[in-house]
């Protein structure tokens, strides 16, 4: 029995960020455009596409290029991303105190049971296994972004002044 | 999402009796089988995920729903006892709590809980809203499948 993704229903809205800003760690630019059309009913989302690990370190420590990059609300994180790998990525974003609470939603092809375990182990707050069809795929991500955002609370972020210290010893600039 | 090939295995820490009433006819519904386990406090809930005593043949959870306000342990803790366990802390737990506070939310979060969803005083808010999680967990998302075997008496 083919299970109905469509099912999340939104009972009421809660409050959350506005905008949304939802960082996409994703390299492959047919998979970015699915999530790009899994928000676009959704005004109130600003999503950044960021296609490799050393992009995705500017953005998130807000520095060269990203020095104005907002706080994200949401990861989505494809393991696989070149540059540093996605599980680089992951851990960084799991290890410092000013980061580590954003949720972040791994999403990948099909991984190995070890796999798995390892990145909820790294504290990934979800991970979801991307269906082989293409319309299978965009219901899935409508109905995982409408838990994220319709459901789920999001954490507040902190004041502005907060200025997020590079605290790992990898990436000191 | 996850194929499983055994019923789910979930963890309720919940001492309200209604709250878990609910929660298991939402769950019924599922079309993923599952076992609900009810534990009434932190400390039971402990006992369960260490399989102690009475807990000894307890299945280690696939995921765990965790109400914050609960006697005996607070939800915070054991969610923290969780989460820094290196048995435990892949399970993914959920925050189920009627506390819209940021400062609740915030800490959760810090804590590593994997999600923090409201509970909605309203009957079929609060309906709609497990079933969501239920749908979310169990057929969107992919669990991490560790049953871990029964450690041998020593």
């Amino acid at each position: 029995m083919k299970p109905n993704l469509n099912r999340i229903e939104i009972p009421y809205e809660i409050p959350r960020p506005k905008p949304v800003n939802v960082l996409l760690l994703e390299d492959n630019m047919a998979d970015a455009e699915l999530v790009s059309e899994a928000v676009a009913s959704d005004d109130n989302i600003t999503l950044h596409v960021i296609d490799n690990g050393d992009d995705a370190f500017d953005f998130i420590y807000r520095r060269n290029t990203y020095a104005r990059a907002p706080r994200p609300d949401l990861v989505l994180l494809d393991l696989n991303l070149p540059g540093k790998s996605g599980r680089e990525v992951l851990k960084v974003l799991k290890a410092e105190a000013a980061l580590l609470d954003i949720p972040v939603v791994v999403v990948s092809g099909a991984e190995s049971a070890d796999d798995i375990i390892e990145a909820y182990s790294l504290q990934a707050n979800c991970f979801i296994t991307k269906p082989a069809g293409l319309e299978e795929s965009l219901q899935l991500l409508r109905s995982v972004m409408r838990y994220w955002l319709h459901i789920v609370r999001l954490p507040t972020p902190p004041p502005e002044n907060v200025v997020i210290v590079n605290t790992s010893p990898e990436h000191r600039a | 999402m996850t194929s499983h090939k055994r019923p789910v295995e979930i963890l309720l820490v919940e001492d309200n009796p209604g709250d878990v009433e609910l929660t298991r006819d939402a769950f019924a519904d599922s079309t993923m089988p599952n076992h609900i386990h009810v534990a009434g406090d932190g400390v039971e809930a402990l006992d369960f995920l260490h399989r102690n005593g009475p807990y000894a043949d307890a299945p280690r959870p696939d995921v765990i729903l965790l109400d914050l306000n609960m006697p005996r342990m607070d939800g915070k803790e054991l969610l923290s006892l969780i989460k820094n366990d290196a048995d435990l802390k892949a399970i993914p737990v959920v925050v189920l709590s009627s506390s819209e506070a940021a400062t609740d939310i915030g800490k959760s979060y810090r804590l590593h809980a994997n999600c923090y969803v409201s509970k909605p005083g309203e009957l079929a808010q609060f309906m709609r809203v497990v079933h969501a999680v239920e749908d979310f967990w169990l057929v969107m998302a992919t669990l991490p499948d560790r049953q871990t075997p029964r450690p041998s008496a020593a």
